[in-house]
């Protein structure tokens, strides 16, 4: 129905210019033109409010003077590409003013709050819920395989036996050491041929501590038992002169199994040894929420990366002291934004001759690169085809 | 002098000489020369609407002026060769690009092009012997590339205008047939004479209540809705354009002419009813029928004259 009612004045109107109408809606014989310089400056919109107003009037009655305004504001494409912004900005002030007004708040108000709040409690839950399935994935390892507190306890408990075989007999002991070790080195590779999923079992108290060294790898089951506990096997270096090196070889041992318990805890004692060989998505999944946050900046990093190694491969050219690079069939500005408005002008047109008249830099642009090209120029955009 | 003009004088001074320091090449020009120029554009474009301007809006407005382009005019107007060297290397291609838009062959640009030259130097002199070019109406407020494409645009009109007189005697005969061709042919039966909607609308449409209503509604608009009305309606352009020369964009304008039209709807039926005493099912029901005959009306009208190109309202 609106559109309706604006086309019966539209055809009006329409019928009313064609029907030479014109002396009708003040359409005068003006006896005293604009001069060049008001006319350039309504054109440009270079005049105070005031004087623009009178001229605008001027202008109502005046058919030759506008038409004259009205070519020179189209062979300078003024307005075309400012106003964008200025549409923005206009834009934005409305929404900001309607929102405000009194039949908003009025009746949207109650709405709005109503949907805040169910935003909130979603967003809560959410939270919650997320809460729930990490605590959930961090205590079925642990109740499966024992903590990280048991495991640390059966550890200590195997390092107090090793501390006496090795005071004792140190031959057996580093025999005994070496064999724990192969089995741990089997462990490891079993884990990660299997993954050992859904059976994470309690390695640390059930690792076979009298294996032939010949069987080690075949006698390690495939639910292989989580390397991690397995690593904490090697003792504290003794403080005995005999079995120098074999203390050094278990210090660096301790060492590397301390840091990889460090790691453990680290991972509150989700990720485990295999875990951690998976791809690395699959970990990251698993990371709490923050993790994977203080981890999106690195992502952002790399593909800011790629997309400079793509642009530095990319062909480039620099003319009229602005540098271009190709996309496509077509030169893009490298400061060009993506967004921004740009003024159209198509080469051998009015406008075009009349910009290169006043910038031969882009006539040099425009004649040295093909295809579109997007140039920036003196604060504005050109897109030249 | 009063004390206001004083103060004025003063507050020119100073944005003289602020002009003459934003400039890149200031070509020696005096503080007095730059400020009689501020002054008398001050004079054309702030104090003849406010006398009373603020100081501010003084200042803002010197601050607008192009110093660069107005210091080359003034050096130019000076009789400063190089500055002369300057206006025309930097702007023979400015004037002979508008000078090519306004002719209908190159020859003719080019005479243009010398003539706008000569009118800028100035062949007659002033009584202090200084040339009296056009030169002299630049006031700084616009670019002198725009100024100089108005000059061409002027002069253009202005050697149109003498040419049509010398062979209007010839075009009058020319005329005169293309109305008898014209009279001979409107006897015939044409597909839009034929149709009785049409007939209908002519007849509605000339019904001086409507007309009236919509003459007053239109002169009851702001200028600037006028202004938009203007070119779009009468002067057939684009809201692209229009908006270009109202300084908004096309969206902008779009939205104001959706809401002008709905206020001429208003202010019509509000007309008709107040003052010609219709009733509101008699004004609904005539807009309805204006616009059903009006349409199949200007179908044939725009498609004769080739522009219907476009739907209406969105030009």
């Amino acid at each position: 129905m609106k559109e309706t009612n604006k086309n019966e004045i539209d055809l009006l109107l329409r019928k009313l210019a064609k029907s030479g109408g014109a002396e009708s809606f003040g359409e005068a014989q003006v006896s005293q033109h604009l001069d060049a310089d008001e006319l350039n400056a309504y054109a440009e919109d270079a005049l105070p409010s005031a004087a623009r107003s009178r001229y605008t009037k001027h202008l109502i009655e005046c058919s030759s003077c506008r038409g004259m305004v009205t070519r020179l504001a189209l062979s300078t494409g003024r307005g075309l590409a400012d106003a964008p912004t200025q549409l923005q900005h206009r834009t934005l002030r409305d929404v900001l003013r309607s929102l405000f007004s009194a039949g908003v708040i009025r009746y949207a108000g109650p709405v709005l709050a109503t949907l805040l709040v169910l935003v909130i409690g979603i967003v809560v839950l959410r939270l919650q819920q997320r809460e729930s399935d990490y605590t959930a994935k961090r205590q079925a390892p642990e109740s499966l395989t024992a903590t990280p507190q048991q495991g640390d306890s059966a550890s200590n408990e195997l390092e107090n036996q090793q501390e006496e075989l090795r005071a004792t007999s140190p031959p057996q002991q580093t025999k005994r050491l070496q064999q724990e070790e192969n089995s741990q080195r089997a462990a490891d590779k079993n884990e990660q041929s299997s993954l050992a999923d859904t059976a994470p079992t309690g390695s640390t108290v059930t690792i076979p501590k009298e294996q032939p060294e010949s069987g080690a790898d075949v006698a390690q089951p495939t639910f292989a038992p989580d390397p991690k506990p397995a690593a904490v096997t090697p003792p504290p270096p003794a403080p005995t002169s005999e079995g120098q090196g074999v203390r050094s070889q278990t210090v660096e041992e301790g060492q590397a199994a301390a840091r990889d318990r460090d790691d453990f805890r680290k991972r509150d004692g989700v990720v485990t040894g295999a875990e951690q060989n998976r791809p690395a998505k699959r970990s990251e999944r698993q990371l709490p929420l923050a993790g994977r946050m203080a981890r999106a900046p690195a992502k952002n990093e790399t593909a800011e990366k790629e997309k400079k190694q793509t642009y530095s491969s990319g062909e480039v050219r620099v003319v009229a002291g602005r540098q271009f690079r190709r996309e496509g069939s077509d030169w893009v500005d490298t400061d060009y934004t993506e967004g921004r408005a740009a003024v159209l002008v198509r080469r051998g047109s009015e406008q075009y001759r009349a910009l290169v008249a006043d910038e031969p830099a882009i006539k040099q642009i425009a004649e040295e690169l093909n295809g579109t090209v997007i140039a920036l120029w003196k604060g504005r955009v050109y897109k030249l085809q | 002098m009063s004390h206001r003009q004083e103060h004025i004088a003063e507050l020119v001074l100073i944005g003289a000489k602020d002009l003459l320091a934003r400039a890149e090449d200031s070509r020696r020009l005096s503080e007095a020369t730059v400020a009689l120029r501020v002054h008398r554009v001050l004079e054309k474009y702030i104090l003849r609407d406010d006398p009373n301007a603020p100081d501010e809006a003084i200042k803002t407005f010197i601050e607008g002026l192009q110093s660069d382009d107005l210091c080359l005019v003034l050096a130019c107007e000076g009789g400063v060769e190089s500055a002369w060297s300057d206006l025309i290397e930097r702007f023979s291609a400015t004037v002979r690009s508008a000078a090519r838009a306004a002719s209908s062959n190159e020859a003719a640009a080019e005479e243009l092009a010398q003539s706008v030259w000569a009118e800028l130097h100035g062949l007659k002199r002033r009584d202090d012997g200084s040339p009296a070019g056009k030169l002299a109406y630049y006031s700084g407020r616009g670019s002198l590339a725009g100024w100089l494409r108005a000059v061409v645009s002027q002069l253009a009109v202005d050697q149109h205008r003498k040419q049509s007189r010398l062979v209007q005697t010839e075009e009058d005969t020319e005329f005169e047939r293309l109305a008898n061709e014209v009279e001979a042919n409107s006897s015939l039966p044409t597909s839009v004479t034929q149709v009785t909607p049409e007939q209908s609308v002519s007849n509605k449409f000339a019904t001086e209540q409507i007309r009236d209503a919509l003459v007053s509604a239109v002169e009851a608009l702001s200028d600037d809705d006028r202004l938009l009305v203007k070119l779009y309606y009468f002067d057939d352009l684009r809201l692209r354009e229009a908006g270009a020369v109202l300084g908004v964009h096309e969206a902008t304008a779009s939205r104001r002419l959706t809401r002008v039209q709905t206020e001429l709807r208003g202010t019509v039926k509000r007309s008709l009813i107040e003052k010609h005493g219709w009733t509101q099912s008699e004004a609904e029901r005539a807009f309805a029928e204006v616009a059903l005959a009006l349409e199949s009306d200007l179908e044939g009208l725009l498609g004769s004259q080739n522009v219907g190109q476009e739907s209406f309202g969105t030009r």
